[in-house]
C-alpha cells in the first residue's frame, strides 16, 4: 500500500479540549465563529463541547458557560462540510438525559471514551449509537498508564461493541514518539478497526507523537488550533496539516483555510497561547491528567504549596481524569506536612 | 395451520422439512434435550419440531434447558403450552439432571453474543469450560443416549477474519496469534477438545457443528450480523449504511434450514466427525443490502463507504460444507431472498413497522 | 431455629448475597434461614453449607413452599428478576429488602428515614453512592432550605466494580440522583462515578458538592458530624475527610468508605455500604416485630 496516497481523518478538538484551557467558558458565539472557518478549511470533524464530553458539565470538574444543547445546535448550524462530532464518557453522561438528545441535536460522530483499562463501560453507550445509524468511535483516555497488551485487549472489546475506530489518547502528554510507535502498531496488528491518536504538547512531542503514530499504521489524528487544548495543548492542527501535507499525506484540508482558522482562534477565542509552562511538563512527567492544570494551580495557590508537588502526588496516586476532588485532599495532606 | 404458529413459519419448516423428510424420521418418537434453549437456535428447534408433531404427527418430546423461561415464554407463547414441550430451568454450570428418557443431546449453550464475550470472557469462557462439562458428565448415566451434538463456533477457525477462501474442517488454526488471547475463540477450541476427551475416556457419542452465519426470525435486531444493521437503519426509515465498499463477502443461512442441518446432523453423523453449517453462496454486502432495500416499498437508499475511516479489508466469512452436502445429502433449502423477504417481514412486524 | 431471632432469607447465591450472610450470621437480631440461588456450584453456597446455613437452587420457587418460616428476604438478584420476584414476596407475606436496581419500593436511607421505612413491606437500598451521600444531602436540607445544587461524585476501586455495574451505569447515576432529589429537595442533581484502577485498590470516596443561598458553614459541621456518627453505627468505615468547607463558591463535603471486609475486599466499601444498611434496616424490622 503506497504510504503516500493514504488518506487520514483528522478531527478538530479546539472546541472541546479547548475549553479545558478556559475552565469550560468558551461562549456560543465563539463557537460559531471557529465552527465557520473550520468548516471552510475542510476539517473532516469538528469536535465541540465541555473539556469532559457530553453531560460533564458538573461542579466537580467545572460548569460550561452554555449548556450542551446550546453548544451543540449552534455548531450544527454552521459546519456543513465538517460533521459534528461529541466526546462521551459513560459515567458523566448517560444515555437518556444526554444521548438521546444529542442525536436530536444532529451530531454526526460520537467519541464514546473510558479510562484505558475500563473499557466495558462504554458497551451500552457504543451499542446505542450503532442502533440509531451513527458513526461511533471508541476512545481508550489516558493510554500510558497501561501497557500494550492491556490496551489491546480493551481496544478490542469496544470494537467488538461496534466502534468503527479506537483512539488512544495521550491526556497527560507523556508520550515519547517510541512509545507511540509501539502501541499504535501492536494495535494495529491485532485490531480490525482503524487507529487513531490524539497527542498533548507536555513534554513538546505533540507533533512528533502524532507523526510517529501515522507512520505506525494510525489513520486519525487529532489537533487544535495553535495547539488550544489541556495542559500545555494538543497537537497545533495548522503546524501538523503542514507536516503532514509535506510527508505525502491527504488530509483534504486547504491549509491556506487551515492557517486562516488558527488565527481567527487566536483572535476570537484563545485568551492565552498554549505554552509548555513549568507545571505543564511536570504535569507531562508525572502522568497527571492535563486538565487538571487550572484546579491544580488554583488549588496549590489556596493552600499555600508549590503546584508541582502537587502534581507529583497526584501522579503517585495514580488519579484518572475526573477526580478533581482528590486535588484539595492531597493539598491539604502535603500542606499539613 | 398449526395452533399460534405464525403461518409463515410453519411454511419455513415445511419447506426446509421436506428437503430431509427421510433422514428427520429417524427423530419419530424420541427425546431430545437442547441447552441454551431460548436463543436463536433453540427457538427455530422448537418450532422445528412443534411443526414435525402437529404436521407430521412424529410425537417428539423435547426438553429446553436454560436460563431464561421468561424470555422463552415470551417468545414462543404458542410452544409453552404444548405437552410435548417442556422447560427445564437450569444452569448448565451447576449440578444438572437430565431427564432419562432423553435419546438426543444438543449442547448450544456455550455460544452467547460476542458482546458478552468481549465484556465478561472470565464468566463466559466458565461457561464454556464448565457448562460442557457438566452435561457430558451427566450425559453418562443415560441409558437410551444416541448421539450427542455440541455447537462450536467458527471463531475456531480464526480471530480475525483474514481468510480469502472458504473455510474447511481442516483448517484449523492457521490464522492465530499468540500475544493476544482471543477468548471467544480459545473458550470453542477448548470445548471441541473437551469433547474429544469425553469421546475418548466416556465412551459418549459426540458429533460437533461449527455454525456461520444465519438471518430469520428470533434474531435480535441489535446483534452484530450485518444484515440486522441493514435491516435496522431501513426499518427507521434510514438509509442503509455500509461502512465499506460493499464488496465485504458473506453468506446466510435462514433458521429453518439451520434447524434441519443441525437435527440431521445430530441423528445420521458418524460419531466424532465436525460439521460447517452455513451457506457457502457467498454475496457481497451491497447486493444483500439492495435485497433488503427492495422489501420496503418505499426503497431505501443504499449508501456505501459511510465509515468515516477506511476499514476495507474484504475478508470473506463463507464455510466449505461439501462434507456436509456430500455425506448427509444436506443442501439449502431456502434461498437468499426468501431468507431476506421472511426475515425482514418478520422484523417489520416485531417493530410494528407502517408502510 | 430458634425461635426469638427474626427469620431472614437470603435470594441471590452472588457475592453481595454471600456477605449478606456473613453479616446476618453475626447479627443478634436475625437468623437466616435460607440462603437461595441459582447455581449448587458457586462460591456463595459452598460458603453457606459450611456455615451450616439451609441452601436451594430453586431460586423464587423455594419461596412458594417455605414462606411460614421467613420473615423477610434480601433480594440480591437483578433488577429483572426482582420485578419477577416482588409481588410472589406481597402475596406470600414475606418482607422484602430490595438491593437491585428495580426501585419498586420507597427508597430507604436508615439514618434518615428508618421510622418510615418500617411500616413499608418493600424497600429498596438505592445505590452505594446514595448510601453514603444522601445522609450528608439531608443534613445540608436541614439547615438551608433552599437548595439549587446537588453534585455527588464517587470514586470506587476498577476491581470492585464488577460487570452488572459496569452495565448499569446509567441506571446508577439516574437512581441516585432521584434519592438526591427526594431526600434533600435540591431543585437539580447531579451523579458521577469513576472507577479507578490504581493498585493497591482506593477505597470508596464520595464527595458532595453543592450550591446553596447562603452557605453556614459552622452550622452544617454540626449537622454533618451528628449524621455521620448515625451512619458510622452501622457502617463503621464510613470516615469524614474534607470538609465541610467553601470553595470556589462551592461546598465540599468528603467521605471514605472502608469495607468491613466481611466476603468482599476491604477496598470494596461501596459494595459493603449498601449491604450494612440493609442489615441495619433488618434489625429495625426485627426489633418491631419483637415487641
Amino acid at each position: 500500500m503506497n504510504n503516500l496516497k493514504k488518506k487520514l481523518l483528522i478531527t478538530d478538538v479546539t472546541l472541546r479540549d479547548g475549553n479545558h484551557a478556559i475552565s469550560h467558558q468558551i461562549s456560543q458565539k465563539q463557537i460559531a465563529i471557529y465552527c465557520e472557518a473550520a468548516n471552510s478549511a475542510g476539517v473532516a470533524i469538528v469536535e465541540v463541547g465541555h473539556g469532559n464530553g457530553l453531560g460533564a458539565s458538573s461542579l466537580q470538574v467545572g460548569e460550561s458557560a452554555v449548556t450542551d444543547k446550546v453548544m451543540l445546535t449552534t455548531a450544527r448550524k454552521y459546519l456543513e462540510k465538517s460533521k459534528l462530532g461529541i466526546h462521551v464518557i459513560p459515567g458523566f453522561s448517560t444515555i437518556e438525559r444526554d444521548l438521546k438528545p444529542a442525536i436530536d441535536y444532529g451530531v454526526d460522530v460520537f467519541r464514546i471514551a473510558s479510562h484505558c483499562t475500563e473499557a466495558d463501560i462504554t458497551e451500552r453507550h457504543i451499542r446505542f449509537c450503532k442502533t440509531q445509524g451513527k458513526t461511533v468511535f471508541g476512545v481508550l483516555m489516558m493510554s500510558h498508564m497501561a501497557n500494550k497488551v492491556i490496551l489491546a485487549d480493551e481496544a478490542r472489546k469496544m470494537q467488538d461493541y461496534g466502534a468503527e475506530a479506537i483512539i488512544l489518547m495521550d491526556s497527560s502528554g507523556n508520550y515519547l514518539p517510541k512509545d507511540v510507535e509501539e502501541k499504535v502498531s501492536f494495535l494495529k496488528k491485532h485490531l480490525r478497526v482503524s487507529i487513531g491518536f490524539h497527542a498533548h504538547n507536555n513534554l513538546g512531542m505533540g507533533i512528533a507523537n502524532s507523526i510517529a503514530a501515522i507512520q505506525a499504521g494510525a489513520s486519525l489524528l487529532d489537533g487544535s488550533a495553535k495547539g488550544f487544548g489541556a495542559g500545555a495543548g494538543n497537537a497545533q492542527l495548522e503546524v501538523l496539516v503542514s507536516v503532514l501535507e509535506r510527508l505525502g499525506y491527504h488530509t483534504n484540508i486547504d491549509l491556506y483555510k487551515m492557517l486562516d482558522a488558527s488565527d481567527i482562534a487566536e483572535s476570537a477565542l484563545i485568551k492565552s497561547l498554549p505554552v509548555i509552562s513549568t507545571t505543564s511538563i511536570v504535569s507531562g512527567l508525572s502522568g497527571v491528567f492535563s486538565g487538571y492544570l487550572k484546579p491544580v494551580k488554583r488549588i496549590a495557590e489556596e493552600y499555600n504549596i508549590d503546584p508541582r508537588d502537587l502534581f507529583f502526588a497526584l501522579g503517585e496516586q495514580k488519579v484518572v481524569a475526573g477526580q478533581e476532588d482528590i486535588i484539595i485532599k492531597v493539598a491539604k495532606k502535603l500542606s499539613n506536612s | 395451520m398449526i395452533e399460534n404458529q405464525n403461518k409463515f413459519i410453519t411454511n419455513d419448516c415445511a419447506r426446509s422439512f421436506s428437503g430431509a423428510h427421510k433422514q428427520l424420521q429417524s427423530l419419530k418418537g424420541k427425546t431430545l434435550l437442547v441447552t441454551g434453549g431460548s436463543g436463536f437456535m433453540g427457538s427455530w428447534i422448537c418450532e422445528l419440531v412443534h411443526y414435525m408433531n402437529h404436521e407430521k404427527k412424529m410425537d417428539i418430546k423435547l426438553f429446553l434447558m436454560a436460563r431464561n423461561q421468561a424470555r422463552f415464554e415470551q417468545n414462543l407463547p404458542h410452544i409453552a403450552n404444548s405437552k410435548n414441550i417442556k422447560f427445564i430451568y437450569s444452569d448448565v454450570t451447576g449440578s444438572i439432571v437430565i431427564p432419562k428418557s432423553v435419546n438426543y443431546i444438543v449442547h448450544a449453550a456455550a455460544n452467547p453474543d460476542s458482546r458478552f464475550h468481549a465484556s465478561q470472557p472470565f464468566q463466559s469462557m466458565k461457561t464454556v469450560a464448565l457448562g460442557t462439562g457438566s452435561i457430558l458428565e451427566a450425559a453418562t448415566r443415560l441409558s437410551n443416549l444416541e448421539n450427542i451434538l455440541h455447537v462450536s463456533s467458527s471463531a475456531v477457525y480464526s480471530d480475525k477474519f483474514e481468510s480469502k477462501e472458504k473455510f474447511s474442517e481442516d483448517l484449523l488454526n492457521i490464522y492465530r496469534d499468540n500475544k493476544l488471547s482471543n477468548y471467544f475463540s480459545q473458550a470453542n477450541i477448548y470445548s471441541e477438545t473437551l469433547c474429544a476427551a469425553a469421546r475418548s475416556e466416556l465412551r459418549l457419542p459426540i458429533v460437533t457443528m461449527r455454525p456461520f452465519t444465519f438471518c430469520g426470525p428470533y434474531q435480535s435486531i441489535d446483534s452484530p450480523w450485518a444484515i440486522n444493521n441493514f435491516i435496522n437503519d431501513a426499518i427507521n426509515k434510514r438509509p442503509i449504511r455500509i461502512h465499506h465498499d460493499g464488496e465485504v463477502v458473506r453468506s446466510y443461512m435462514y433458521g429453518s434450514d439451520l434447524a434441519v442441518w443441525l437435527l440431521v446432523i445430530l441423528l445420521h453423523a458418524k460419531n466424532g466427525q465436525i460439521y460447517n453449517v452455513g451457506s457457502s453462496d457467498g454475496y457481497m454486502l451491497k447486493d444483500v443490502a439492495k435485497k433488503v432495500a427492495n422489501c420496503f416499498s418505499e426503497i431505501p437508499r443504499i449508501m456505501l463507504n459511510t465509515a468515516l475511516v477506511d476499514n476495507n479489508n474484504h475478508s470473506v466469512l463463507i464455510p466449505d460444507v461439501s462434507k456436509a452436502e456430500k455425506e448427509l445429502s444436506l443442501r439449502i433449502f431456502t434461498d437468499i431472498d426468501t431468507s431476506v423477504e421472511k426475515s425482514v417481514e418478520w422484523y417489520k412486524k416485531q417493530f410494528k413497522y407502517a408502510e | 431455629m430458634s425461635q426469638n431471632k427474626y427469620q431472614v432469607a437470603i435470594l441471590g447465591s452472588g457475592n453481595i448475597g454471600t456477605d449478606l450472610l456473613i453479616k446476618v450470621q453475626r447479627s443478634n437480631e436475625l437468623e437466616c434461614v435460607a440462603f437461595v440461588g441459582r447455581n449448587l456450584n458457586s462460591q456463595g453456597m459452598s460458603t453457606a453449607l459450611k456455615l451450616g446455613v439451609t441452601i436451594s437452587d430453586q431460586s423464587i420457587n423455594y419461596f412458594l413452599d417455605h414462606s411460614d418460616c421467613i420473615d423477610l428476604v434480601f433480594d440480591a438478584t437483578s433488577a429483572k428478576d426482582h420485578k419477577i420476584h416482588a409481588p410472589i414476596f406481597k402475596r406470600l407475606g414475606i418482607k422484602c429488602i430490595d438491593l437491585t436496581p428495580a426501585k419498586i419500593g420507597p427508597m430507604c436511607v436508615p439514618s434518615v428515614n428508618s421510622l418510615d421505612c418500617l411500616k413499608e413491606i418493600n424497600i429498596n437500598m438505592i445505590s452505594c453512592g446514595g448510601q453514603a451521600s444522601i445522609p450528608i444531602a439531608a443534613a445540608i436540607a436541614s439547615i438551608h432550605k433552599d437548595i439549587e445544587y446537588i453534585e455527588v461524585v464517587s470514586s470506587i476501586a476498577s476491581k470492585s466494580a464488577g460487570p452488572a455495574t459496569r452495565l448499569n451505569l446509567d441506571e446508577y447515576i439516574q437512581t441516585t440522583e432521584d434519592g438526591l432529589k427526594h431526600f434533600s429537595k435540591a431543585k437539580k442533581t447531579k451523579a458521577i462515578l469513576i472507577l479507578n484502577p490504581a493498585i493497591p485498590c482506593i477505597n470508596m470516596t464520595t464527595t458532595i458538592l453543592c450550591k446553596v443561598k447562603n452557605p453556614n458553614i459552622s452550622a452544617l459541621k454540626k449537622e454533618v458530624a451528628k449524621i455521620s456518627s448515625k451512619v458510622q453505627s452501622y457502617v463503621p468505615g464510613y470516615e469524614l475527610i474534607l470538609g465541610p468547607l467553601l470553595e470556589n463558591e462551592r461546598i465540599i463535603i468528603m467521605f471514605k468508605v472502608r469495607g468491613l471486609g466481611d466476603y468482599l475486599p476491604k477496598y470494596a466499601g461501596n459494595l459493603d455500604i449498601i449491604n450494612c444498611a440493609a442489615i441495619a434496616m433488618s434489625e429495625e424490622y426485627a426489633k418491631v416485630n419483637e415487641r
